[in-house]
Order: structure tokens, then C-alpha cells, then sequence
């Protein structure tokens, strides 16, 4: 588990984060939402060891991070910005890796590889495209079979096919092996399949945190047909937003499905059904009177 | 399997090794064909009749180390701390289940044996060249570990220069700094001082400048006398002080390490608190160096108090602004506390040269009390014949010096032609004090120049002047002792009289003659007309005789030389001279 408590930190004028506090449980996948600047990044940097806070604490397991090679050797991050000795190959970094992770395994090296085809372990990383530098990152990463995984923009520079293919490595690690995933991106619509966990930091704070089924289960749309007019409140439920086609109305209304599926049929609707929500519609809804910077986060 | 967590990471060592083998290797290669070219030919020269011990060869070869180690200690260090200038290498390494110690203790052992280990190999293959010569493995053992503390010294330096700085440039500007800064201000400071204070001209450099800049007390350190045929080293105890130096200097380093703050990085310096200082540092060098070439390239006339004064105010707030701009890594400095602190840095510059031509301190009439200083005391007259003296004696003519500070030439007199006096006292401590006036004429001993009088009173009374012929008279020149003797006239015009042996200047003076010089001389000498055995400068200077003779008449003995330079005063040598038919043309 990932725990981080009124983390603040400031770069000379500029407060980067500001009492953030979030929990990221065990065997989960969190995403890290937020727009360019908000704080995502830097919040990557104090989980990994790179920064120190100026106050709060961040535990992993219940140890600090900060300087604690035991903790540090059970997690990996992969930055957006990689870093590699460029002479090197990916083959001499495993080597690296293997001295410095315990948990390295060749086997799951080897295992690994049909996955990245694309990759010649002897090149010089150099030689490399920036989707391919990705890869060898995660190819590298997935073989310290670390408990923590912290992807920062994990499947930025990667072609489709990859992006599916590593978000599936993943989600089979996080099944087999119960690896804690961190994963941070300002594009709701691609950790939408892979988080269960959900939170959104602007100048950094943490506007949000839940669990994917909590949103889902507090905001429902619903498309009705009334026999007669639309009414414009709906008793029981708070209405986020009411539109219509015509005589077909969608409602998304403050309240768990089953119980719009329960308010609406007072009303004996001619057709009625629950629709899925997007997380970009449910953050949308969900935030409400929001600054237009979020709201251009989430479209 | 458990995480690696000692303070030495073998992985990252060998990677380390790994990328940079390119440096090992260059630097194996440039010592041996460095070291190894200047021994075989010193020890081809080598001539045993000539040199008592050949050991001295490998001492006298520790400047090689002295000025190869300065940029390469650098060099290696930067390398192997490059992590600490790129961001995105600084991440990686600090994401590294890895203590900070043991990523900072990794890469500089690293990178101090990366150094150390050619040199090495090198010594060895010197000492097996050597072998032949009949040269001790021990000059070679001790030349080791001249170069291990020279580098140590240097290496921490660097590597608390590169912790200190967020990028490659401020590392070398923190390095550079750290060498020379002390020795640049204490320099230009003491050239304004001799410029505007009297008695300030011609002082050395302040021991402890000398000191506190590495490459100049390494080099105090590494020079060597032989006893009983065993070279030895002036100063050991400075050198392994040097080399404790260096190892604290890298234990700072790694507790600094430990604090900085990685968002730092790429900046010029990577803590906040350095960045008063730097600019300060930094505008005073700028300002320093841009005054001294000015003053080394302009007129006489730029030195002059109210351009210097305007010299100073213009090149300190220019000064502040660059210092700003390296330190801030922008070219954007002229907000307005910019502008406040460049204001108040550029008063303080002036009001710093304001008090030193005002002589605030009051070194001019500072005359130094006998408690604190070692019994004797220097007096140097015209650059030669220094003499050691009671310092009671010393101080006696330096208060009538200074009682007297009207009859001292300014400092931005023409000099030339006059007489110089140098006082050197030797504090307890080991430092010295020196002082320096010139005088229109100083060693006229008819003058009624209280400084003349006091001069004539303790170089008389010590029996200071020509100790070799005549104080103690245990050795004097007899018929049976007499050798040669030579008189060489200054008559050609020729201003430097030590040097200048054309044939037709050196007679050979019979013994009679010779004899005869010899009493007149002691007559002079007795009669307090002559001051110093030094050089009375060309207006005053007529002639040389160099004498030869033996110190007993006995066969065998040992011969003794001795010139005294004969002066205008002399009377009754000159009169001897003339008698001679030897007329001085003045």
C-alpha cells in the first residue's frame, strides 16, 4: 500500500503540492489524473525517492521512502523522460538491474521477450525510437517483478498495438502477482479500461479520490421516454444535467442506477433505461462547478 | 537475495568504469609517455660525479603530478558526479535502491582510483627503468604518496565543487574559484596597497594566501634538501595536512550530497545559501581581474587615485550584474532588489579602495612589537646581502623609519635610482611580516637621514657587513693565505655589474694591491662608510674586487671568495684605487 499524507512542496515561489493526501491500496491500480503542471509528476518524484518533501510523509508498506534502499528495491518507476547511458544496451542494463534489484529475474527476462519483438536487446539504446526506449523500460521493469509500479505517461510514444499490449502484461501481474500500480496520465480515456482507483490533482491538490465502483455507484444516466412532459426535478436524486432529443430525455442524476432505475418509474416512463458512463462524463458530472481548465482535462 | 545497501556498490562501479574507460585509459597512456619521457632523459643526463644522490631525480619529478592532477582531478570527478547536472540522469541514480551515501561513496572512489591507479602503474614502470641507476624503490614509494595527498586535495575540492554546483559550469566556476579567488584578491589588494601605501611595495604575498591556494603550498611542500645523501622534503607535515584537507573536504561532500535538493539541478549552484556568497565571491573576482588588467596594460595615469576610483565603482556593478546573471542563468537582473544589491556592492568596493589609500588600517605607521616574533629579523638593502639581525635592532629602524615617513619615496615614484630597504620579521607563528620603502639616499653615511644614522648604528654594531672577511677576523687575507684577486670596473656603462666580465673590466690585482684594498676596505668599514654588503645600485656603485684566498696557511685548505662593492663613500678604498692609478669616472 501507498500511503501519502499532507505532502507539500514548494519550488522557490511556486507551491507544486499542497497537503496532498492519497492512499493507493495494495494490488491496485491507481491513475493520477491531472493537466500539464499539476502535479503529477513531482508527486512521482517524492514516491520514488528523487525529491524530499517539505512536510508530509509518503510510506510504502508503512517505511518511508526517502532514502530507504528497502523500499526502493521492491519498486520501479518508468519516467516519461527515460534515462539511459545511450551506449549502453538493454542487454547491459539488465545487467545493472540484475546487480541492483534483487528480485530480477532472468527467466521472466526471457519469458518477456516474444512480448517486445521489436526490441533488439544488443542495440544501443541510442538506436532506439522513442516507442521502443518505452518497451525496453517496461521490458526491463516487468523482470524485477517489483511490488510497486510507478509509470509516469506509461503508454506515451507507443504504438496501439503496444499500449494494449503492456497495459495486458500489467493487468496479468497485478492479477498473478498482486503488484501495486500507480499509473499517472492526463488522458482519462486510456486508464479508463485499467484503474480501479481514480484520483485528480490540480495546482497541486487533490480535487478527488475514489475507487472506480464508488463514482460509478453515486452518478447514473439515464435516457427516458415520457408519456407526457419531462419533469424537471426528479424527487429523491439531485439532477446534474437534463438534455434532449426531441421527446427522448437523458438525466444524469446524483444517485446509484438502481435507485434512478427506482425514481424514474414513478414516473411511468414509456422507455427507461441505465446507461454506461464514461470517467470522463462521470468527472465531468462529478465535479460540478469546476474551473474551465478541468473541464478541458476531461474532454 | 538482499538489496545491496553497504556504501560501496559494486554494479554501479563497474558501470561506471565501464562508460568512462575511454579517461582510465587516456590518462594511463598521456602518464606514461609524460613520466616516462622526462625520467629517461633526466636519468640519461645523470652524472653521479656530479650529483651526490641520484634518488633526487624522482623528487624532483613530483611537479608532474602537481600540475597533471589539478584539471584531471576535475575531469574525474565531473565524470563520475555527472549524474548530479542532468535531471533525468539524476533521477535514475537517486531512483536506485540505493542509499545516498553509497551512490555518492560509489561513484567518487570510482573516480579517485580511476585517477590514482595510472599513476601508479606508471611509478611502477618508472621504478624498474630506474633500477639500473642505482634509484631506491623508497623516492619512488615517496613519490607516491607525494602525488596520493596532491590529489587528494584536488579531488576533494572538485567533488565538493560538483555536489555544490547544479551544472558542469558552475562546478568549474566553484573549482576555479576555490584555487585561485584568495590569491587573485590578496594579490590585487596588495598591488593597490603598494600603489597607495608606503612600505608596501615589494612585499611578498601573506603566507597564509600562499597556503590556502593549493597548487602554491603543494609546491612549497614537494621541494627537498638532501641530508646525508637522502633527499628530504622541506615540509611534510603541510602535505599530509594537504592530503587530511582532501579528505575532509570529500566527507563534506558526501553530507552535502545527502541535502541537496534534486530540483536543483541544472541551475548554476544547488543550495540556495551559496548564492550571496557566489555573487559576492564572483563580483569581487570580476572586478579584481578587470582592475589589474586595466592597470597591467593602461598609463601611469590610470592608476591614479580618481580613475582608479571610477575604475572600481564601473567594474563592480558590472561585476555584480554578471556575477548575477551566472549565478541566476538569466540575463534578466536588473529588478530592483537587483539593483539595490548591485548598489550596495559597488559602494562597498569603492569604500574598500577609499580605505586603503586613506590607510585605514594604518599599516604605514604600523611598527610591529617584539612579543610574537622570533629573535631575529631580515633587513635586505638594494635586493642583496640580506642580513639577519637582532629584532630589537630591526624594529628600532623600522620606527625610525616611520617616524621619518616624509623622507620615504611614494609609492608611485619612479624608483629606479633609488635605495631600497626590505624589512622581513618572522612571527612565532611562522608568518612573516614584511615591509619596503625606497629612499632618495639612504646609505650616504655622511647624510643627517635619521634612517641612514640608525642603519649605520646596528649593521655596524652587529659587524653585519662583509662577515666573510673581516667580523671575527679569524680568516684573514694574508701573504700566505692571498690567492687572486680581481677588480672589475663599472666603467663601460653597463648597468648590471654581477654579470658583466668583459675581459678588459677584470684586472688582476698583485697581492700588494690586493693587500692594500683589503686594509683600506676594513678602514672604510671601521669608519661606518659602508652599510650593507648589498648592491648600492648603479648610481652609487664604482667598481667590484673579488677576492680568493685560503682560510688557513696551510696546504690544503680550504679556499674562501668573497666581493665587496666598492661605493662612492668608500674613501679610503677609492683613495687606495686612486693611488693605483685606478680613477673612477662618476
Amino acid at each position: 500500500m501507498i500511503e501519502i499524507q499532507n505532502l507539500s512542496k514548494r519550488f522557490g515561489s511556486f507551491q507544486a503540492l499542497d497537503q496532498v493526501s492519497l492512499t493507493v491500496p495494495s494490488g491496485s491500480v491507481y491513475g493520477l489524473v491531472g493537466p500539464n503542471g499539476a502535479g503529477k509528476s513531482t508527486l512521482i518524484r517524492h514516491l520514488t525517492g528523487v525529491y524530499r518533501p517539505d512536510s508530509g510523509t509518503i510510506a510504502v508498506n508503512g517505511s518511508p521512502v526517502f532514502d530507504n534502499p528497502a523500499v526502493k528495491c521492491k519498486m520501479l518507476c518508468i519516467y516519461d523522460e527515460i534515462y539511459y547511458y545511450m551506449h549502453a544496451s538493454t542487454r547491459d542494463l539488465k545487467k545493472i538491474y540484475q546487480g541492483l534489484y534483487p528480485d530480477f529475474s532472468e527467466e521472466r527476462y526471457e519469458k518477456l521477450r516474444p512480448l517486445f519483438p521489436e526490441v533488439n536487446d544488443k542495440a544501443p539504446l541510442r538506436s532506439l525510437s522513442k516507442g521502443m526506449l518505452k518497451q525496453s523500460a517496461f521490458w526491463l521493469s516487468m523482470s524485477c517483478c517489483p511490488e510497486v509500479l510507478v509509470l509516469d505517461e506509461p503508454v506515451d510514444g507507443l504504438d496501439p498495438v503496444m499500449r494494449r499490449q503492456v497495459m495486458s502484461i500489467l493487468m496479468a501481474d497485478v492479477a498473478e502477482r498482486g503488484t501495486t500500480v500507480l499509473l499517472s496520465s492526463h488522458n482519462l480515456r486510456e486508464l479508463e479500461d485499467v484503474c480501479d482507483h481514480v484520483g485528480i490533482l490540480h495546482h497541486g491538490k487533490v480535487l478527488l479520490e475514489r475507487s472506480l465502483s464508488q463514482l460509478q455507484d453515486s452518478i447514473s444516466k439515464v435516457q427516458v421516454l415520457f408519456p407526457d412532459e419531462a419533469p424537471e426535478l426528479i424527487p429523491g436524486a439531485e439532477v446534474v444535467h437534463r438534455s434532449n432529443t426531441g421527446k427522448m430525455y437523458t438525466y444524469i442524476l446524483r444517485c446509484s442506477p438502481e435507485k434512478a432505475r427506482q425514481l424514474i418509474g414513478y414516473f411511468a416512463p414509456v422507455y427507461a433505461e441505465c446507461l454506461p458512463l464514461t470517467l470522463e462524463e462521470i468527472f465531468i458530472y462529478e465535479l460540478g462547478g469546476m474551473s474551465y481548465e478541468v473541464q478541458d482535462l476531461v474532454l | 537475495m538482499k538489496c545491496k545497501t553497504s556504501f560501496f556498490n559494486p554494479t554501479l562501479s563497474r558501470n561506471l568504469l565501464r562508460r568512462y574507460w575511454p579517461f582510465g585509459l587516456g590518462s594511463l597512456i598521456l602518464w606514461l609517455l609524460l613520466f616516462l619521457t622526462i625520467l629517461q632523459s633526466s636519468l640519461s643526463g645523470f652524472r653521479s660525479e656530479l650529483w651526490d644522490n641520484a634518488d633526487r631525480i624522482i623528487y624532483q619529478m613530483a611537479d608532474i603530478p602537481l600540475v597533471c592532477f589539478l584539471p584531471a582531478a576535475f575531469i574525474g570527478a565531473a565524470l563520475c558526479l555527472r549524474h548530479l547536472h542532468n535531471r533525468t540522469e539524476l533521477q535514475f541514480f537517486l531512483g536506485l535502491p540505493l542509499k545516498r551515501r553509497c551512490v555518492y561513496l560509489t561513484a567518487v572512489l570510482t573516480g579517485f582510483f580511476s585517477l590514482l591507479i595510472p599513476f601508479f602503474v606508471t611509478l611502477l614502470v618508472g621504478a624498474f627503468m630506474a633500477v639500473p641507476y642505482g634509484i631506491s624503490l623508497l623516492s619512488f614509494l615517496a613519490l607516491a604518496g607525494i602525488g596520493t595527498a596532491q590529489l587528494t586535495i584536488y579531488y576533494g575540492m572538485a567533488v565538493l565543487s560538483c555536489v555544490l554546483a547544479g551544472n558542469l559550469v558552475g562546478s568549474l566556476l566553484l573549482y576555479l574559484g576555490a584555487h585561485g579567488f584568495l590569491s587573485l584578491m590578496v594579490h590585487g589588494f596588495m598591488q593597490l596597497a603598494a600603489f597607495y601605501i608606503k612600505g608596501m611595495e615589494g612585499v611578498a604575498l601573506p603566507a597564509f594566501a600562499h597556503w590556502l591556494t593549493p597548487m602554491s603550498g603543494l609546491a612549497t611542500c614537494i621541494e627537498f634538501h638532501v641530508e646525508n645523501s637522502v633527499p628530504v622534503l622541506q615540509n611534510t607535515t603541510a602535505l599530509v595536512i594537504y592530503g587530511l584537507v582532501g579528505l575532509v573536504l570529500l566527507v563534506l561532500g558526501e553530507l552535502l550530497y545527502q541535502r541537496r535538493q534534486a530540483e536543483n539541478t541544472g541551475n548554476t549552484l544547488a543550495f540556495w545559501w551559496l548564492h550571496g556568497p557566489a555573487k559576492i565571491f564572483g563580483a569581487s573576482a570580476i572586478t579584481m581581474c578587470a582592475l589589474m588588467l586595466v592597470w597591467l596594460f593602461g598609463s601611469e595615469d590610470i592608476r591614479s587615485f580618481p580613475a582608479t576610483l571610477i575604475l572600481v565603482a564601473v567594474f563592480s556593478l558590472l561585476g555584480w550584474f554578471a556575477a548575477d546573471m551566472i549565478v541566476r542563468k538569466t540575463l534578466r537582473v536588473f529588478g530592483k532588489r537587483s539593483l539595490l544589491y548591485c548598489a550596495s556592492f559597488a559602494l562597498a568596493a569603492v569604500l574598500v579602495l577609499v580605505g586603503i589609500r586613506a590607510d585605514i588600517p594604518g599599516v604605514a605607521t604600523h611598527v610591529p612589537s617584539v612579543g610574537g616574533l622570533e629573535p631575529e629579523a631580515e633587513v635586505n638593502v638594494n635586493f642583496d646581502g640580506s642580513t639577519l639581525l637582532p629584532t630589537e635592532d630591526v624594529i628600532l629602524l623600522h620606527q625610525t623609519i616611520v617616524d621619518n615617513l616624509d623622507l620615504v619615496a611614494e609609492p608611485s615614484a619612479d624608483t629606479y635610482d633609488m635605495d631600497r630597504i626590505y624589512i622581513c620579521y618572522t612571527r612565532t607563528d611562522g608568518m612573516a611580516v614584511e615591509r619596503g620603502y625606497y629612499f632618495e639616499e639612504l646609505l650616504n653615511p655622511d647624510s643627517d637621514n635619521p634612517v641612514t644614522q640608525v642603519l649605520r648604528e646596528i649593521t655596524g654594531k652587529n659587524d653585519s657587513v662583509y662577515p666573510l672577511l673581516f667580523v671575527g677576523r679569524d680568516n684573514p687575507i694574508t701573504e700566505e693565505t692571498f690567492i687572486s684577486a680581481v677588480l672589475n670596473s663599472a666603467q663601460d656603462g653597463r648597468g648590471n655589474l654581477y654579470f658583466d666580465f668583459r675581459e678588459e673590466d677584470n684586472v688582476r690585482l698583485t697581492p700588494e694591491q690586493a693587500l692594500t684594498l683589503y686594509d683600506a676596505i676594513l678602514e672604510d668599514l671601521d669608519a661606518g662608510r659602508i652599510l650593507t654588503n648589498g648592491y648600492y645600485g648603479d648610481h652609487n656603485t664604482l667598481a667590484e674586487i673579488s677576492f680568493n684566498w685560503f682560510s688557513y696557511d696551510q696546504p690544503g685548505s680550504p679556499t674562501l671568495n668573497s666581493t665587496v662593492c666598492v661605493n662612492r663613500y668608500m674613501t679610503s678604498t677609492l683613495k687606495a684605487l686612486g693611488d693605483m692609478g685606478y680613477t673612477p669616472n662618476y
